[in-house]
């Protein structure tokens, strides 16, 4: 007989929450008048008052949950919907180490086609980088609107198996440096010239 | 052994602190420009009050609270934006204060047999201990910890349950605990990491920058930390 290295019998411990099953919920959405709004929202302050930096909250849902007093969707139902769609799970597997990604600065912008320089993001790469051109349209929708000469953006690259097939998949996702003001780029200014002063050089740039 | 194929890989981060949420509505993340207009109106779930906010794009998730911040994306692609998005909220809690930051990463990987799975356990947990104590005991979940070697304080936390999502899988979660403080003498014992990790960690607003920095400086290395956990994980099954 072959003694059962997992169990899956016994109760398990209160478990880290990604790796919990539950109903998928994702479509369901959120009823912000939801009557239990405020009771949901004591308990997920509850949920979230725990000292560790763990998740807290699932990537893919947990089945142990206090049942919320609610018959339609709530914020409990949507903080722990799953952010993975179960019913893909398994489709497609990716091989660990599989994954390589550059990074890219726009170069021109021109008929729908961008060029770009990348970087690649891996640590044994060196500093050799490659000029590429990319349709604009292989962007998401809403950055293509806003495309501009220095915008920054992510290539990666992962091997995948489809439904048994091995291939290759690629990504092209715009990064967003968000709004910087004069005293955000002051205030970096003032912690460099503090990081020159404590190191002994005063003539910083 | 061939790298294993991962059924699930995702990656989050968790911030804990004092923060107001009204400084993260939905309306000031579009108008900081880290969301998009077309973004929040696709949505999978979006909800935001003076005390709670969480938005689900198609990329990435974010929730917090007065207490907390967790960001979560779903696949590897998604990695370095859910990064990007954390450091770029982080900008905006300038003034606040806090006290500990995690960077996690979860995946949920087949072995290739039955037989696999149950040597995976029985490497990580041996079972003569047990033995005639109990009959047929099987591993539901490990967790270990260990020290980091880099400058920041803080430790690494390694759990290894049987997967409950995918048939005959193993789940492993690497979880990147930082104090937000410097240190030039990484801890040299265990007893050291488990003082480390009961002490209560102190807010302050100077840890903000030091957050951001990690986020920067660390990503990538902890990412990479956590795959070679995982890898090391499914190996056991093959040994």
């Amino acid at each position: 007989m072959t003694t059962p290295a997992f169990s899956t019998a016994g109760p398990l411990m209160p478990a880290e929450p990604p790796n919990r099953r539950t109903s998928d919920t994702r479509q369901r959405g959120v009823d912000e008048q939801s009557a239990t709004e405020l009771a949901a929202r004591t308990w997920a302050d509850s949920v979230l008052a725990d000292s560790g930096t763990s998740p807290i909250l699932p990537a893919a849902g947990p089945s142990t949950l206090p049942v919320a007093e609610s018959v339609g969707p709530s914020l409990q139902d949507a903080l722990y919907s799953p952010t993975i769609d179960l019913r893909d799970i398994g489709r497609e597997t990716w091989l660990l180490g599989g994954v390589q990604s550059w990074e890219g600065q726009i170069l021109e912008i021109e008929d729908g086609i961008f060029t770009a320089e990348l970087t690649s993001r891996e640590a044994d790469s060196g500093s050799e980088r490659l000029r590429a051109e990319f349709r604009v349209d292989a962007l998401d929708t809403s950055d293509r609107a806003s495309l501009a000469v220095g915008d920054l953006f992510y290539v990666t690259s992962m091997r995948v198996r489809d439904r048994g097939v091995l291939r290759t998949k690629y990504s092209l996702q715009l990064r967003r440096a968000g709004k910087w003001t004069d005293s955000d780029i002051e205030a970096i200014r003032s912690r460099v010239r503090q990081r020159l002063e404590a190191l002994g050089d005063d003539s910083p740039q | 052994m061939p790298a294993p194929e991962l059924a699930i890989d995702t990656a989050s981060v968790v911030i804990r602190g004092a923060f107001d949420p009204a400084a993260f509505s939905i309306n000031e993340l579009e108008n900081q420009g880290l969301t998009s207009r077309e973004e929040i109106s696709g949505a999978l779930q979006k909800f935001s009050t003076s005390d709670f906010v969480l938005l689900e794009t198609q990329q990435l998730r974010f929730l917090g609270n007065r207490e907390v911040l967790q960001f979560n994306a779903q696949q590897p692609d998604q990695f370095s934006l859910l990064r990007d998005f954390a450091v770029n909220v982080l900008r905006l809690f300038k003034d606040d204060k806090i006290s500990v930051l995690g960077m996690n990463r979860e995946a949920h990987f087949v072995a290739k047999t039955q037989a696999e799975w149950h040597k995976i356990g029985d490497a990580l947990v041996p079972k003569d201990v047990w033995d005639g104590v109990m009959h047929h005991v099987g591993m539901a979940s490990m967790t270990v910890q260990g020290a980091r070697e880099d400058k920041y304080l803080g430790f690494r936390q390694v759990t290894v349950q049987p997967s409950a999502l995918v048939p005959q899988g193993v789940f492993v979660s690497h979880n990147d605990h930082y104090t937000l403080e410097m240190t030039d003498e990484p801890p040299t014992s265990r007893d050291q990491i488990q003082t480390l990790a009961k002490q209560p960690a102190l807010s302050n607003s100077d840890k903000i920058p030091v957050a951001i920095r990690v986020l920067n400086e660390e990503w990538e290395n902890s990412m990479a930390r956590a795959a070679s956990v995982i890898e090391r994980v499914a190996q056991q099954g093959s040994k």
